[in-house]
Order: C-alpha cells, then structure tokens, then sequence
C-alpha cells in the first residue's frame, strides 16, 4: 500500500549569471517516502550535480527561504513530502522554478533583497509607540484582542503569497506586506495610523487585491491573508 | 595562481556586526538608539536578517517579573548555576538575571507580540529547570509569543533596526577577521551574490554568528550554523572557550532533527519507551519530563542503548515515544499548534491520535569565543582584545556553563546584546579608531586553494562522514576510545576536502564553493570540540564521559583552546567567576560548588 | 486516454491544475475578470447600436441584421457572463465590506442561481410573448436595487478607501438587481428589447428615463474603473499609466454622451 522509495524527475529551471544563460535540467531521483524537497535537492548536490544552487535555512518551515514553485505551486520546499507530493500532484515528475517575484541570481535562489523592498515599503515596525504604564509595567491587551490580529504576526515573508496573487507583481507591495501594515494598524500600542493608510490605500496597496484568495490558499502558515485585506478594505482594523 | 582573486573594494563604518540573528539585532537597535547618526553595518550569511536562527527559537525566555509573588531573581540566578553545572560565571549570570525584566519590557514597547494571560498582561509558562526556593517547585517563569517567540524578537529586532537606518549586507560571509597587535578593525568579507570580496573597516566588530549545529547528523540548527565564530576566531590564533559543552535536545523529530519544543513536555506530554512505560520517573522522580535537557537526553539515550527504544524504518534511526494524546484539544489547538503540527507535517502523523517519535537531537553550543561580562573578547591569556565582542549563541561568556536552560539563551541575546551596545557606544565616542589595520591575505590563499583542488570527491558525502563519525562518538555519550577515532576520521576528512575540486568554479552565488569554505569550518571546529572533550576527563552538564561519569572538582574550570594547526591545539583554562558566593550575601551559600540534582 | 484527452483540450486539466496550484477562488477571480471585460465590450457595442434609435429604420435594419448574425442563442450565452458576474460581484461585495467569511457556501449559490437563471433566461426567450407593465417592472425592481446601494453605501463609510473604489462597489450593487433584470426584462417579449418603436414608446416616460441614466452612468463607470483596475496591475511604467487611465476615462465619456444623448433625445 505505501511504497518506501519514489523514483522521481524534477525539471529544475536553471540560470547561471555569468552567462546570462536559462535551461532546463532533468534529474532522476530515487527518494524516501517521507524525504522533504530540501532533502532530494540536497541529494542531487550530493550525488548528481553539485553546482544546482538553491536556498534554505531553518529547514522546518520558520523562516521562508526555500520558497519555491513546484508544478506551479508557490510552496515551502522544506516542507513538502516527497510522498505528499506525489499525491497531492497525482504525478512523480515534478518541475521547480524559482519564485516570480523578483530577479533570479542564480538557478533557484532569487534577490531577496529586492522582495523585501515592498515590506520595507509599509515601515513593518512601531512607528510611534504608546509609552508604557505609568510604574513602567507592560501595556494591557486582552487576548481577545490579541486574537483579532495575531494570525497575521505569524508571516514568515517566504513570498509564496505574492507569486500566486492574480495582480501580479508589478505594482501591488503584496499580501504580506499588506499584513505587516494591518498588524501594526491592529495593534493598540501603535499610535501612528495615518501614514499606514497611506500605504495601505495607496495605488500600490489594497486597490491591487482583487480578493482572489490564492494568499490564503498557499500560504504555508495557514494565514488567511485575504481576510485580513478584506478587513482593510471595509474598515474594520481599527482597534478595538 | 588565478588572478581574480583579489579585493574588490573597501567599505568604513563605526561598527560591523557580524551576523544578524537575535543577538546582532538587539545589539545593533540599542547602538543606533543611543547613537542615531552611527553607522551600523550587520552581515549574514542568509538572505534576509529574518531568515536568521533565531526566528526557529520556540518556547520562551526566561524573565523575573518584579510584580510576581512567588518568583525572584536570586532564584533565577540559583536555577542557572545550579543548571550549568557549576560551571557559569556567576558575575554574567547576575547581570544577565537582573536586566531580564527590563529587556522583555524594551521587547514589549518595540511591538513583540507576547501572549497574553487573561488580564490582558504578559502571559507565563514553566520550563525545566524554573524553579522557586532553590529548587523546591516549578515555577512559571518564561514569557513567551505562543510558539513563535524567536521569530518575534527577530521581527521585532529587524523592525527597529531597519526603523532607525541600519546597513543590512544579506548573503555574504565574513572570511577573515583582521587582527594586528591585539586588536581587531574589521574583516574581510565576501558577497556571494556579486561573488567579491570586500574589506570592512569599523572602530567596533561584533561577533553574533550563532551556533555550530550541523558539525553532528541530527541537529535543530539551521543549515548555515556552521561555526564560522569560532573558526574565524581560531585561525586568527585566538582560544575558543569550553567547545566540548555541547547541548542536545532530548527531542528531536525523528528524520530531520526538527525540534520539538520543551514546551511538549511542559504541557503534560509523557515519553515512553518501546514498551509503552513512562521511563522518565526512573531517572528524575521529582521533575519527570520536566528535569533539565541533558538528563532527559540522557535519560531518552540510556532507553535506546538499553534496547527499549524503537527503530524507525524510514530514517533507521532508533527512537522513543512522546505521547499528547491524552492532552484536551484546545492545549493542542492553542499551546502547541505549530509543534504538533511539525508530526503532521515532516512525519505524517497526528498528535492527537498517534504517538510520535523523538530522539535527542544536537541543539546548543555552551561554548563558544571567550568574552569576559562586557562581551569583550580575550585570547588565551585573557588580555582583551581591542575591538572586538562577540554575543549571542557564537560567544561564551559564561552565562550558560555546561549546560544551558531552555529559555535562557534568547534571553541572553537580547541581555548581552544591551550590555555590550552600551560598551560599543561608550567607545566609539571616544573618536576614529587607532587599532592598526591589517591587510588580510590569507582569504586569497584559502579560497585560491579551493578554486585550484583537482580531485573527483563529493563535498556533500566528505560533509556527512564528519557529522556521522561526530554524532556516533561524540554526542550524548563519549568515550577516550570513540574521540581518539573521530580525530582520526577528521583528519582523513581534511586531507580529502583539501583536495576536492568543485563542479562550478564561478564566483557569484556559487553555493558549492560556500560549502566548501563552511566545510573548513565543520572541521575546525569539529576538531577543537573532540580535543577538549578528550581532555576533560569528567562528566559535567551536557558533556558527558562514559568513562568518567562522575563530575570532578579538579575540572572545575572553563577550558580555553587554541589551534595551531589542523589537529594541533593547545590547550588553557580559565577561572569560573563565583562572585556571588565570594560577596557572601544572604543565601550565598547556594552558588557554592553544589551537586546538579533533580 | 479519450477522456484524457477530452480534458485536455476542453481546458480542464489546465484549470485543474490551476486550481490546485491556487485554489479555487483563484480561478473564480480570472473567470470574473474576464467576464468583466467582455461586458464591458459588450456594453460599448450595446450603446452604439443602440444610439440608432433615433432613426428607427436604421435600428430596425440593425436589429434585422443582428437577428441573424446574433442568433438569439448567442444572447442567451451572453446570458451567463451576465449572471456570473454579477453574482460573483455580489459574492465579493459580501467578503470584502459585509465581513461575510462564509464564502464557500456564498459561492455554491452563486453556481446554483446562476444555472437557475440561466434556465429561466432560456425559458422566457423559447416562449417569448409575456406582457409585462415597465413601469410596474421598473419600479418594483429600482426600489429593490435602490435598498441594496443604500446599505453598501451605509457600509462603506467607515472604509478608509477611496471614493473611487467605494463608487465601483457602489454601483456594482446598483447593478446586482438591475442588469439581471434588464436582460431579463428585454426576453419576456421579443418586442420589447428589439422593435424600435415599441423601445421608443417605452423610452418616451421620464421614469424609464431615469432609470436608463442611471444604468448607463452607473455601468459605464464600474466598467471603466474595472479596466483601470487591471490595467494598473500589469502597467508599471508611470507613462503607460497615464496614457491608459486617459484613453478609459475619454471612452467612458464618450460612451456616456452618447448614451445619455440617446436617452434625452429619443421618444
Ligand atoms: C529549534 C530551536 C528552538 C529554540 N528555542 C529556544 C527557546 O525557546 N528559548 C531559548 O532561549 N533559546 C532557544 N533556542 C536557542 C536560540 O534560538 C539560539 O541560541 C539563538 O537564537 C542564537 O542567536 P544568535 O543571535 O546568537 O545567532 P543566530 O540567530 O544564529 O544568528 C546568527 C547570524 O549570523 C549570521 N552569520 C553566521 N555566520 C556568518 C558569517 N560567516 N558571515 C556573516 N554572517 C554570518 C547568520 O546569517 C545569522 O544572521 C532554540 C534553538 C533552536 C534551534
Ligand atoms: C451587475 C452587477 C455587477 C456587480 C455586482 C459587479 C461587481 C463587481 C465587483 C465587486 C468588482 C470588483 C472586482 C475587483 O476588482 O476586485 C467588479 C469588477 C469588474 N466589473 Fe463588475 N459588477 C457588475 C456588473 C458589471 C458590468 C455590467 C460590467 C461591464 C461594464 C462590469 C465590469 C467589470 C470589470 C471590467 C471589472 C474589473 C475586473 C477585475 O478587476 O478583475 N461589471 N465587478
Ligand atoms: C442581449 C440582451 C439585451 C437586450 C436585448 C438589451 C436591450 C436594450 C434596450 C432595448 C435598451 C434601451 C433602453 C430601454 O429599453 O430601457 C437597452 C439599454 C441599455 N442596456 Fe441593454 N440589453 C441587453 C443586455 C444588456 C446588458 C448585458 C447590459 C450590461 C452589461 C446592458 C446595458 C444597457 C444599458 C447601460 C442601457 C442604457 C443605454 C443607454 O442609455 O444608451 N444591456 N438595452
Ligand atoms: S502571508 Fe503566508 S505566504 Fe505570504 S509571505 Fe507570509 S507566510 Fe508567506
Ligand atoms: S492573492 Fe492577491 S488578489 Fe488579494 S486576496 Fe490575496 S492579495
Ligand atoms: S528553510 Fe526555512 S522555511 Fe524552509
């Protein structure tokens, strides 16, 4: 009933800097059921081709770096089975490409640097903080409250969000940004609001969502993206 | 001799952080807070500072609440020396205990999301080792962001800094640290995107390059903690301090190494061994699965050894069971939803039906650059070297001694990141920086070296014998016999890394050739690790000798070790501070040289 | 290997494959999108066959023409754009300003009212001769669309969004009832939507008047801020942006003059 080995392809996008040079290179892997993408790929360093280059860090899903897209689905590679995989996608071939959401570097690892720009973008910290208690204690927030917000604090920033949005990613800053200015909105110790909405009702912000979910459905921190957008488009993020 | 290899530019700032993890960041938004027109340079080896280690750090940190009744600071102080083994430096300690509350209320005003208890205050929970009158009961003592708290130190750290106008340089590497006449100013750095090299100069270097995790096969650690510190600290022919204090998780998910947090077992979670038995009552009958990690480590480790654990067919990798099946769903939806989910997700299995699998898992470095309380660092003969400081999990203080407690390493970031700020800031005002300035050659030879090796080998497969050969010997259990082989083992491995040849020899973004140079480090640092544990012939906190079980007073002491050459070390030692015992105040008694019992 | 195929070419798999990348919402938005666009095509197309109306022969020629070239079940078809859309409009109207978070059942209705309409369309175009009073018509159908653009302007005001967004949401709510009802208005009888003096005659009272201009002002708006919209997506060069937001906003106008034109000069 359940194998313990998958023999699979993958047809990795490939881009090599020097040359300015994109092809597309096929490897057969023979893996483990319960194997991670991050692990196959570093088994293809390890054995096949060592100069595929591809980026990861916590390897468990807490930090967003091995984003990338397998069968057109924008996702965690650290945390896809190979046996989830070859289920979830009814096949053993398997094509990666790097994100869409900015310029590749090399093969699978894109500039970071440059996604990051748009959540730069929305000032993801407090701006003008409410001072503490008067003997200096810690401010109060129920946890109702914090409820109301504390999914969105969970985003990771691994981008999955902003390469399935249907506005593309031309002009629109992107779900997770979009988070980070809702969550600071949401947030009763922030006391600056109005250059938030500025951002967030920008021609680069909310205008872009067409509330098409795919955040919500490919986000790798179950987050539901789209909820939080809509909230800001009807107004409800004020705090409570 | 390819000629490419040259310096490609030369960049000055008042201070550079090396690394951008938790330690860095705090660091770094204290000095831009005290100093709004400092120049801050912080690098990392990944791609955004958030995708540092610490955003993986779980449970909580460790913290007195000056309003809570039942806890006190000189319990907190008590819990971490008798935690280390008596091995911490009890002035570290102290100051590091006393400005805990401050920190998390710094956290707290800068926008981390702690949970909160029903008052809308910040929530608490227990870990092992939190304990109230000297170990009479648990006590709650860790704040906490559910199960997310690194991650909110991390954003909360990049949001400041980035607030108040830092440089972020992502993705490089400091290759080599510049050092002329006992003092540092600055290092060489190499960009992997652009692939160049760079010379920083800055009146203040900071080391907060995190651990070293995946010198062993099982880790928690991410895949860049590679130990460049202490490598980079021991080719500039400084000590590295108590290397062979290394902690292991007693619960790692059995295949990745994933951890699964303390908090597990804080909630109620019971490990059980393959016949189904609740084992930990035979090892700590007081604290249970809540006795310190090196005891459940242990404790996990003796089942296997003894035949009670469980192989796991996929991984084949022996383990034991934690079992939350018997723990109500909302402790499963609201305390624990990203652990449990970490079964579901990397094992196929569901917590609140199926036992999980465990085994220890190689978590923490106690060790690291020796530094004294100002985060100033020292070589072997304890002078000071001029310009550089080193926190966070790369520097070892000691606040943690033998043995860390969970919770108190992210609470030593955010501690030592404020003390050491306020020492930088102090000197950088004091005007341009006279540390001479060293040219910084050896990169070229190095990296030269690797570009010109000629031999058809495998990085990878050269990588996992070293981490294989150092979790078999060197991990929970050692023995004189196993280490002796592992130094054997390594230095083959060194002869056949030197001469590997690599597949791609381009510059930019090439991930090969920073295997290759963290290879290096893997074995530097692997091998400092196996001659300080050959030589501490005892067993104290996480380092435990198989021939030597018992603690001896003779090695109460920190070990310093230097390298001259690959496998040729030497070794030193430093005094451990007991300030608090020698002032002699009320209940001085306790931090006296006391048996590490639970 | 047949049904393979079948699914293959017929798009499925493609939107299979979407979907699963995706989900479903996801392809609910392109499918919105381009019906979207095709209305407002199609309204462009509307208005200018109906501003011959103020010379009946010329309309009725049209009409007789279009009678062929657009068999009356290629209207029908037209039907389904029609209803998706605005059903689908009325799904987002719900998520986006009235918080509703049920949207796996909203969509379900939006499948199943949709095919109901669809039917019902198809059945009053095979019977044809219904005489139904406009004026009762109208009036009962306006007063009900009027209510709905109440309480979404209602629920816009505490939106910090822009007045410009919160008028496509605005008119869009407006048209929920009113577009249904005028393509199914214009099938209960032939005449009514194709015989120039019967439209006229309809035309000549200030009522219908008034809902005409209504329509037209409120469709030709949401259509051209609908393309703006998506035209912003795609568009990143400042100059390109400029361009495109002038030529929608002249077209609009343009369609709106003579549309509105029509309306006060005809009957
Ligand atoms: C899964 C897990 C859970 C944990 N949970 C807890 C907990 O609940 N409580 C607790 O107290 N502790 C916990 N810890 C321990 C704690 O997270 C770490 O000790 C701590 O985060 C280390 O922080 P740091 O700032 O020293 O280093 P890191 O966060 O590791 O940062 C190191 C930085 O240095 C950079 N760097 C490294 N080398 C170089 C180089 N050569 N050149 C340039 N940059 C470099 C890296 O890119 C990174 O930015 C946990 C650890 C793990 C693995
Ligand atoms: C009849 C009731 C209608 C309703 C309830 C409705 C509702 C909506 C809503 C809510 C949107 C916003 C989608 C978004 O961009 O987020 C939208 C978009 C749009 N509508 Fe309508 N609409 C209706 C009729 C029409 C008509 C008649 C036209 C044609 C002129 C039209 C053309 C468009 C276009 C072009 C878009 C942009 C689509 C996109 O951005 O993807 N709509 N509609
Ligand atoms: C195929 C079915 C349709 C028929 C037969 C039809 C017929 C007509 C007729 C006869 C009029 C004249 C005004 C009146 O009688 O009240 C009219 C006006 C109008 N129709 Fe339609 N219509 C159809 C579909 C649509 C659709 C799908 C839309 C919107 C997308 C639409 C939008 C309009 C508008 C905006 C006006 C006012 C035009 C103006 O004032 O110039 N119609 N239609
Ligand atoms: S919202 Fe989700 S998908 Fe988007 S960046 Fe954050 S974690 Fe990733
Ligand atoms: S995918 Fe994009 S369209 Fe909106 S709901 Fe999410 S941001
Ligand atoms: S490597 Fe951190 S999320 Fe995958």
């Amino acid at each position: 009933m359940m194998e313990s080995f998958y023999d699979i392809t993958l047809n990795v996008h490939r881009y090599d800097p020097d040359t300015d040079k994109r092809w597309i290179d096929t490897y057969q892997v023979k893996a483990g059921r319960i194997m991670r993408f991050v692990d196959v790929l570093r088994k293809v360093n390890d054995e096949q081709d060592a100069t595929l280059a591809w980026g990861s860090s916590c390897e468990h899903g807490q930090c967003g770096s091995c984003s990338m897209k397998i069968n057109g689905k924008p996702l965690l590679s650290c945390e896809l089975l190979v046996e989830n995989a070859v289920h979830y996608f009814d096949t053993t071939t398997f094509t990666i490409e790097p994100l869409d959401v900015a310029p590749v570097i090399r093969d699978l690892v894109i500039d970071t640097d440059k996604a990051y720009g748009r959540v730069d973008k929305v000032k993801p910290y407090i701006i003008k903080p409410k001072p503490l208690g008067e003997k200096g204690e810690e401010h109060q927030i129920s946890p109702e409250e914090l409820e109301r917000y504390v999914d969105a604090t969970r985003c990771i920033n691994c981008f999955c969000c902003a390469s399935a949005c249907i506005s593309s990613h031309h002009n629109f800053l992107g779900p997770n940004a979009m988070l980070a200015a809702i969550v600071r909105v949401m947030d009763p110790r922030e006391q600056e609001k109005q250059s938030r909405f500025d951002t967030l009702y920008s021609e680069n912000g909310i205008y872009r969502c067409h509330s098409s979910q795919a955040c919500s459905f490919v986000c790798p921190k179950e987050i539901d993206v789209a909820h939080f957008i809509a909230l800001a488009k009807n107004g409800e993020i004020k705090p409570a | 001799m390819r000629n490419y290899l040259k310096l490609d530019a030369t960049m000055r700032c008042d201070v550079l952080i090396i690394g951008a993890g938790g330690a860095a960041l705090r660091c770094a938004a204290e000095i831009l807070e005290q100093k709004p027109n400092a120049n801050v340079v912080a690098l990392t080896k990944v791609s955004h500072p958030q995708k540092s280690h610490t955003s993986t750090a779980q449970g909580g940190l460790a913290a007195v609440d000056p309003k809570d009744p039942l806890d006190s600071t000189l319990f907190h102080m008590f819990d971490t020396w008798k935690g280390s083994d008596c091995t911490a430096d009890q002035n570290v300690v102290k100051k590091i205990c006393e400005s805990a509350w401050e920190q998390i209320l710094w956290l707290e005003n800068r926008g981390m999301h702690f949970s909160r208890d029903p008052q809308g205050r910040l929530s608490k929970r227990t870990f092992g080792g939190h304990t109230r009158n000297f170990g009479e009961a648990s006590v709650h003592r860790a704040v906490f962001e559910a199960d997310r708290t690194g991650k909110g130190i991390m954003d909360t750290g990049w949001g400041e800094t980035l607030k108040r106008g830092i440089t972020f340089i992502n993705q490089c590497l400091a290759v080599e640290l510049l050092i002329k006449n006992g003092a540092c100013s600055g290092c060489i750095v190499f960009r992997q995107k652009e692939g160049t090299f760079v010379k920083i100069l800055a009146k203040a270097t900071i080391f907060a390059s995190g651990g070293s995790g995946q010198v062993f096969q099982v880790t928690t650690n991410c895949r860049q903690n590679t130990g460049d510190g202490l490598a980079l600290v021991l080719q500039s022919g400084l000590p590295v301090m108590d290397p062979e204090a290394v902690q292991f998780h007693p619960t790692g998910i059995v295949g990745p190494g994933i951890l699964a947090s303390e908090t597990l077992r804080s909630v109620g979670g019971i490990l059980r061994n393959a016949a189904f038995e609740p084992f930990m009552v035979n090892y700590a009958p007081k604290m249970k699965e809540l006795a310190p990690r090196d005891l459940v480590a242990r404790a996990i480790e003796s089942e296997i050894r003894e035949g009670r654990g469980v192989m796991n067919p996929d991984h084949n990798i022996p383990h034991v069971w934690i079992d939350l099946r018997h723990l109500p769903a909302e402790v499963h939806e609201k305390q624990i939803p990203e652990v449990s989910s970490f079964f579901k997700r990397y094992v196929n299995l569901d917590p609140k039906t199926d036992l999980c699998p465990v085994r220890p898992s190689n978590h923490y470095h106690m060790g690291g650059i020796p530094t004294n309380e100002y985060g100033e660092v020292e070589d072997a003969s304890q002078n000071i070297i001029e310009g550089l400081y080193a926190i966070g999990e790369c520097a070892a203080a000691s606040f943690h001694g033998f043995n860390r407690l969970g919770t108190n390493s992210i609470l030593e970031l955010i501690t030592m990141g404020k003390l050491v700020a306020d020492r930088v800031v102090a000197a950088i005002e004091k005007g341009p920086s006279h540390n001479p300035e060293s040219d910084g050659k050896r990169f070229i030879e190095r990296f030269s070296g690797y570009l010109q090796a000629g031999k058809k080998d495998s990085l990878g497969l050269i990588r996992s014998s070293l981490r294989r050969i150092m979790t078999e010997n060197v991990s929970v259990f050692r023995t004189e016999k196993g280490i002796e082989e592992a130094i054997q083992i390594l230095s083959e491995l060194k002869v056949r890394a030197e001469n590997t040849a690599l597949a791609g020899r381009s510059l930019a973004m090439n991930q090969e050739l920073v295997q290759r140079w963290e290879l290096d480090n893997l074995l530097a640092v692997s091998m400092v690790i196996c001659q300080a544990a050959l030589d501490r012939k005892e067993s104290r906190g996480a380092h435990f000798r198989d021939d030597y079980p018992d603690r001896k007073d003779e090695y109460n002491h920190h070990t310093l070790i230097s390298m001259i050459d690959f496998g040729i070390t030497e070794s030193g030692r430093r005094e451990v501070d007991m300030s608090i015992f020698k002032a002699g105040g009320e209940q001085h008694e306790k931090f006296a040289i006391i048996e590490r019992k639970y | 290997m047949l049904a393979s195929n079948i699914r293959k070419i017929a798009g499925i798999q493609y939107m299979q494959d979407l979907s699963r990348t995706h989900g479903w919402p996801y392809l609910i938005s392109w499918s919105h999108r381009i019906s979207g666009v095709l209305l407002a095509i199609y309204v462009c197309f509307h208005i200018i066959t109906l501003s011959t109306l103020q010379d009946p022969a010329v309309f009725t020629s049209k009409m007789l023409m279009f009678g062929s070239l657009f068999p009356t079940f290629f209207e029908w078809l037209l039907g389904i754009p029609v209803i998706y859309h605005c059903l689908n409009g009325g799904r987002l109207l719900l998520y986006e300003l009235f918080a509703n978070r049920r949207d796996q059942l909203v969509l379900g209705w939006v499948f199943v009212l949709s095919l109901s309409y669809i039917v019902l369309l198809g059945f009053f175009m095979a019977i044809g001769n219904q005489s139904v009073s406009a004026i009762l018509f109208w009036v009962y159908l306006f007063v009900v669309s009027l209510f709905i653009t109440f309480i979404t302007i209602k629920k816009t005001r505490q939106s910090h969004a822009s007045l410009a967004w919160k008028l496509q949401r605005i008119s869009g709510a407006f048209l929920f009832v009113m577009i249904p009802a005028h393509m199914l208005y214009m099938h209960l009888d032939p005449s009514t939507g194709r015989d120039a003096q019967v439209i006229i005659t309809r035309m000549s009272s200030s009522f219908i008047k008034l809902v005409d201009f209504l329509l037209v002002c409120s469709v030709l708006y949401h259509g051209a801020y609908g393309i703006f919209g998506i035209s912003r997506d795609y568009l990143s060069s400042r100059r390109l942006q400029i361009i495109s937001t002038f030529s929608i906003a002249i077209l609009a106008t343009l369609f709106a003059w003579i549309g509105v034109n029509l309306i006060f000069s005809v009957g």
